[in-house]
């Protein structure tokens, strides 16, 4: 017992430890009272919001005053105007000259408290531009922990796409940084659903960065939650990327089935290409290279230069053409895609490919 | 309003104040009359006061821009652009020189004015405005020079911009936008290798791809690597060009995008440049679709020349799938015959039958489509017959010939349908189909063709004089035709086979001159050698046999020169050559030749020289060696020979041995051998062994005399035979196999164990006496194992025997006369158990796989049983009829064939048919005991049924009246018939 106690006592240290590593704003500014004026019916009363609950907004005549008066949200009229100081327009500016941080510092004492409000119809009260514009900031270069702490603690399925973007905005930047994990943590607070569906093509890009950096297992979870939204431009691709993954491991029949979901595509849809590359590879694996050559000429020829498969069909087919005792062709395709594609690992495969046949010949 | 004479009558402060709360609060076109007011004051000013102007002309300016973007009026832009000229004439150093340089900037580029626009930004992206902007405002300079100039198509003076745009971006877009436009220079210019540099910056779905110029400009650059043949990087260039319709569809979703966009700026901000600047790209974009919407799309001459390229590349299947999805998406398409050819064309290449066939009949479908309808049918019909569809080619042929007798593709369709109609055997069909075709299309190019298959199928059905008919013509006609040197062989071959030898000869030596390298030479010294041996020419025969193997690889010719030159020598009693032949076929075929026939032929070679013993060495030593292969077939031979050879070398030994002895030791004997003819005679009757040469001599009275004066001969021949008898095997076969046997057993050696077992089974002797086999025996045996075990089990374990016949017809396809004793046994086993269709199966099976085997009559005589069995009696009667038309079934199979004829009209109750059969059976062929004593039966039992009874008296009498047929198992039947019309 005492060993379990002091455990625990360790890891709530630790815990306490690594939260002062950096300043918690969100808990140093966002209970504090919002001077406001009260215009409901006509009203012109200068008040403190201090919060809201159960369906009514709170306030107190003064900050410390602990008198309360509380007026239900769905009173008619209801009108809250709040003021913000007059640095503000500064800071809108400096957001738009993109100095983001030194607007940031100066939103900080007045935007954090507004942000539990942001559920409070804009026709109820004001505050919405402010915190649009300051998560805004926070979103695109604020500190990032900050950021993804802020967003954390937006109540996403509640908000408008806006916020959506925002959060997906701290996710692209974690991607960049380098922190798959916490991006995936981010994005799975982000819905997805049909009302965020512009967002989806950046999902679908960050999934395809977890499968070629190897995370297929989380890109596979990406691509699933991706094709459950349904009538989408990436429905199709996405349940295709599933089947691709589960062949990536092992698969190969939850791969068909997959397939099969996605239905019968036309060369002129985006996601044929990438059909044809899972069924090519499957035709491939099963031991019938004519098969697989044929899947893969007809991706190749449906397929933009632009899609994010391009690289690996290409390698495809150059090393079916090798197979099938073509090795010119092959090494014009492999040169085809270094030149297009040299920072791929499908690049650097073409180059080794390339620097075989060379050797042999 | 404030009118410009109310901004007049205010005083200098007033002014000031009122105008710079407008500024302040970005109200600049109500700042405008107070602006100027102080633009009249103060403009002949100097000092702070002039100095103070800078900010009222961009104000000014400003505000025009303002207006322009709220009313649209270009001439806002060009006053924008006058105050803010006059700003950067006034104070060409300001602080307000880099804004109003980069607000003229965006009035001309409002104005078109492209390259005036690139002038302004130019000269700030130099020093000294240079050193004021800041990161942003460079980055938009450069940004929007390159637009401007890329807009120009200023090629010359934009690419130095463009470099330096994209040396100096670090966005994804930034950089696409700037390698667009420096392709599109480079383009221009015809840097292809520059370009090409390029290429990897527009990956990716780039904003800058979808520009309509730039993909208009990778086409025409791919056109120019093309027409230089330098396809593969025309094809880079194609591949990065986006078809009109993706341009649009992307069009489409960038205008939706810039929309939400512009509303969400609208309710988080009030900023106006964003606004400004989205509002341009709006129009801009909708401007650009419906461009774009009104013109006619390039897309399918796009994809032609990617699918175009795919060919030149060797990218055959890609190729393939481009010209066939052009099909499927431009069916009315003005060069959709084209693509059609090419898309069969390259399905050809690959192999891809079925879609071969698909096309090619679409094609030929069309009655529009001429262009390549010749070729596209001639390659139709082999891919009809690669499917073995041959019905469908034979139809499609003979219409295209009909329809294009003169057409130079006739000789190719003709050459398809000969080798087709030869592959089906269809011979009759054939020769008369081309015979029509040289009676009614005198000009055709096809005629070659004709003659030579009406000449080959002639040879297939024997008609030999027509064939030499038809190979004169090709040889007279068309000397120098494709068929020629083939016909001149297949004459060869009619005169030999008509044993017309000299002519033969002649072509045969005339073939070898004319075409010594044809793939044929090596068969052609074969018939050669034929026609020497056959003519007792032994030193050209060898020679042409010889030849064979330096001019075929054909192991069947090689291996039957060797075994004709082995019997040439035997014939010629060269019988140390006729040993070393096969001696040496076997050393030089050791992997692929017929070694067990060749062991057969050398024990047999060793056998003549006298050297018994030897053959059997060389027996026993093939057993043992190849035995255990099953495949080895001649194995089963040799086995079979092994104890017929022994026993009849031991007694020619002993019987040879046993005279001379007694010749030589025995005085009166040799007296009475050498004087009385009559007793030599006797004694050689009973003694048939004795060595025939030796026989030979002893009849010749002079020879027999001569030994009274000298032994010689005698004391030689039996020293050589002591010498035999000493050296050949004491040990019976009985036991030399059963020695083997066991050696086998122990070394697991399954095949030959049960072929040794076989063979010791045929000699009378069992090993492991009562041993039953089993199925997995059954994959160890030899085709003649098999069917031993088969014969052996077939009263007891029926389906042991069936899987041991099937087994020899499935696993042994090479195995000939054991595989037509299988088929032949197991539908006798199905006959017996009347199973009659699946006996006609068999039987059938047997005639069709050897035609002209001796054994193929019982496969006839079966099916017309089975027939028969099955009350088919016309068709029994046709299959017994055609035993009776075959001359080399003459003699016993003809009797029953004969009389069966006869059972099927008396089963039917025809007794006048069928008597007629019985009695041409016991007058024709009454030396076949059998058949005759059943059709004297059946021929009285059929004229007592007519009421004749006195034929049926005579007929009876003159059976019984024949001492040959005592022993007949009918005797007692026909003469308890007899006795019943007493």
């Amino acid at each position: 017992m005492k060993r379990y106690l002091t455990s625990l006592v360790l890891f709530t240290l630790a815990v306490a430890l690594h939260a002062q590593d950096r300043p918690n704003y969100f808990r140093q500014y966002a209970n504090e009272p919002v001077p406001i004026t009260n215009r409901t019916g006509g009203a012109n009363n200068k008040l403190y919001l201090v919060g809201e609950d159960r369906g009514e907004l709170v306030f107190r005549y003064q900050p410390n005053d602990r008198q309360e008066i509380a007026i239900p949200l769905d009173t008619e009229d209801l009108l809250i105007v709040f003021t913000p100081p007059k640095e503000y327009l500064d800071h809108v500016d400096m957001i738009e000259a993109g100095s983001y941080e030194k607007a940031i510092r100066g939103m900080r004492p007045y935007a954090y408290p507004l942000i539990k409000y942001l559920q409070v119809p804009p026709t109820n009260i004001n505050i919405h531009p402010i915190v649009d514009r300051f998560v805004f900031a926070q979103a695109r270069g604020g500190d990032l922990d900050e950021a993804v702490e802020l967003v954390r603690r937006l109540p996403l399925t509640k908000l408008g796409p806006t916020y959506v973007d925002y959060a997906f905005v701290v996710t692209e930047r974690l991607v960049e940084a380098g922190r798959n994990a916490d991006a995936l943590a981010m994005l799975n607070r982000i819905p997805l659903n049909s009302e965020t569906t512009t967002l989806l093509p950046k999902v679908m890009a960050f999934a395809n960065t977890l499968r070629e950096e190897g995370n297929v297992t989380e890109a596979l979870f990406l691509y699933q939650r991706i094709q459950d939204i349904p009538d989408t431009d990436v429905q199709e691709e996405a349940i295709i990327w599933t089947a691709y993954c589960n062949m990536e491991t092992g698969r190969s029949e939850t791969a068909e089935l997959f397939l099969d979901k996605a239905g019968d595509l036309k060369p002129t849809q985006r996601a044929y290409s990438l059909m044809k590359l899972v069924q090519g590879r499957l035709a491939e694996e099963a031991g019938s290279t004519i098969d697989a050559m044929s899947d893969i000429a007809q991706g190749v020829v449906a397929a933009d230069i632009g899609y994010p498969w391009m690289p690996e069909l290409l390698y495809r087919s150059g090393s079916l053409y090798e197979k099938l005792s073509q090795p010119e062709v092959a090494s014009e395709i492999y040169g085809e895609v270094d030149l297009f594609f040299a920072s791929t690992p499908w690049g650097e495969k073409s180059r080794e490919r390339l620097a075989q046949l060379n050797a042999t010949n | 309003m404030v009118r410009a004479q109310d901004a007049a009558g205010m005083t200098l402060t007033e002014l000031q104040t009122e105008a710079s709360a407008l500024v302040d609060s970005k109200a600049f076109i109500e700042a405008r009359p107070y602006l100027m007011e102080l633009v009249t004051r103060f403009e002949a000013e100097t000092g702070p006061l002039k100095d103070s102007l800078e900010s009222v002309y961009f104000y000014l300016g400003v505000g025009y821009l303002i207006e322009y973007s709220e009313e649209g009026q270009t001439s806002y832009l060009n006053d924008a652009i006058k105050w803010m000229q006059r700003l950067n004439n006034e104070f060409p150093n300001g602080q307000f020189a880099v804004l109003s340089n980069l607000a003229m900037a965006d009035a001309y580029r409002g104005l078109q004015k492209f390259n005036d626009a690139a002038k302004v930004y130019t000269k700030l992206l130099s020093p000294p405005l240079e050193f004021e902007l800041k990161a942003p405002q460079r980055q938009e300079a450069l940004r929007k020079i390159t637009e401007a100039y890329y807009i120009a198509r200023n090629w010359a003076v934009g690419t130095p911009w463009f470099l330096k745009y994209l040396d100096e971006s670090t966005d994804p877009d930034d950089r696409a936008n700037a390698a667009a436009a420096l392709m599109e220079a480079y383009i221009n210019q015809d840097r292809f290798d520059d370009t090409l540099k390029l290429l990897p910056f527009l990956v990716g779905e780039s904003p800058a791809r979808y520009k309509l110029q730039l993909n208009v400009a990778l086409i025409e650059a791919g056109d120019k690597l093309s027409k230089a043949e330098r396809y593969n990087e025309a094809m880079l260039m194609y591949r990065m060009v986006l078809t009109v319709e993706e341009i649009i569809t992307w069009q489409e979703k960038h205008l939706t995008d810039l929309r939400g966009q512009l509303d969400l700026l609208r309710i988080t901000t009030t900023e106006s440049d964003r606004m400004v600047e989205l509002e341009t790209d709006i129009f801009n974009t909708e401007a650009q679709l419906k461009a774009l919407r009104a013109l006619t799309p390039y897309t399918p001459e796009l994809k032609v020349r990617i699918a175009r390229t795919f060919l030149l590349t060797g990218r055959d299947w890609e190729s393939f799938y481009a010209y066939k999805q052009m099909i499927e998406e431009y069916p009315n398409h003005k060069n959709v015959e084209d693509f059609m050819y090419a898309t069969f064309t390259a399905a050809t290449t690959l192999g891809l039958t079925d879609e071969v066939i698909t096309i090619g009949e679409d094609y030929i479908g069309n009655p529009g489509f001429k262009n390549y309808l010749n070729d596209i049918i001639v390659k139709l019909c082999q891919f009809y017959i690669e499917k073995e569809r041959y019905e469908e080619f034979f139809g499609l042929a003979k219409k295209f010939i009909q329809q294009n007798p003169d057409d130079r593709y006739t000789s190719q369709i003709v050459y398809l349908m000969g080798s087709s109609y030869v592959k089906l055997e269809r011979y009759e069909e054939m020769i008369s189909l081309f015979r029509d075709y040289l009676k009614d299309y005198p000009n055709s190019p096809m005629r070659e063709g004709c003659h030579y298959w009406v000449g080959l199928g002639d040879i297939f059905i024997g008609d030999y004089a027509d064939a030499v008919t038809q190979f004169n013509a090709i040889l007279k006609e068309y000397a120098g035709g494709p068929y020629a040197e083939d016909a001149l062989y297949r004459r060869g071959i009619c005169f030999f086979g008509v044993q017309q030898f000299d002519d033969a000869e002649k072509d045969f030596l005339a073939f070898v001159k004319k075409y010594p390298d044809s793939r044929l030479r090596g068969e052609a010294e074969f018939f050669l050698g034929d026609i020497y041996a056959a003519q007792a020419k032994v030193p050209q025969a060898i020679r042409h046999y010889t030849n064979v193997e330096k001019y075929t690889d054909s192991p069947t010719f090689i291996r039957n020169s060797y075994f004709q030159k082995g019997a040439v020598y035997e014939a010629n009693s060269r019988y140390n050559e006729m040993a070393s032949n096969f001696q040496t076929y076997m050393d030089k075929y050791r992997e692929t030749g017929d070694l067990t026939g060749a062991i057969y032929q050398l024990g047999r070679a060793r056998e003549l020289q006298g050297r018994p013993q030897d053959m059997l060495q060389e027996y026993i030593t093939g057993v043992k060696r190849f035995g255990n292969d099953p495949m080895s077939y001649g194995i089963d031979l040799i086995l079979n020979v092994y104890g017929e050879k022994y026993d009849e070398n031991r007694k020619k030994i002993d019987q040879t041995l046993a005279f001379l002895e007694k010749f030589k030791g025995d005085e009166a004997f040799r007296e009475q051998i050498i004087n009385d003819r009559q007793f030599l005679f006797q004694y050689l009757g009973d003694n048939p062994a004795i060595d025939q040469d030796i026989q030979e001599q002893f009849y010749g009275k002079t020879f027999r005399e001569g030994l009274l004066e000298d032994m010689g001969p005698v004391d030689t021949w039996l020293a050589s035979y002591r010498e035999s008898d000493a050296a050949f095997p004491k040990e019976l076969p009985a036991e030399t196999f059963r020695k083997a046997y066991r050696e086998a057993e122990q070394n697991g050696e399954n095949t030959l164990a049960m072929r040794l077992a076989m063979a010791m089974s045929n000699l009378g002797t069992e090993v492991d006496e009562g041993k039953l086999y089993t199925e997995e025996d059954l994959m160890f045996a030899s085709p003649d194992t098999l069917i031993w075990i088969g014969k052996r089990t077939e009263d007891f374990d029926d389906f042991l025997a069936r899987k041991a016949y099937e087994m020899v017809i499935e696993q042994h396809p090479d195995s000939d006369l054991s595989r037509l004793a299988a088929m032949l046994a197991l539908a006798d086993l199905n006959q017996e158990a009347g199973q009659y269709d699946e006996a006609l199966f068999h039987y059938r099976q047997a005639e069709e796989a050897f035609p002209a085997s001796a054994d193929t009559v019982r496969a006839v005589i079966g099916q017309a049983d089975s027939l028969r069995f099955k009350g088919d009696m016309l068709g029994a009667r046709d299959k017994y009829k055609q035993v009776v038309g075959r001359r080399e079934w003459r003699g016993k199979p003809q009797a029953e064939a004969l009389f069966k004829s006869g059972l099927t009209h008396f089963e039917k109750e025809e007794w006048e048919l069928a008597q007629g059969y019985f009695e041409r059976v016991y007058i024709g062929h009454a030396g076949f005991r059998d058949w005759a004593s059943a059709a004297y039966y059946h021929s009285g039992q059929a004229l007592e049924r007519m009421g004749k009874l006195d034929d049926a008296r005579r007929t009876y009498d003159e059976f019984l009246n024949n001492e040959s047929f005592k022993d007949s198992e009918y005797y007692q039947k026909i003469k308890d018939a007899r006795s019943a019309l007493e």
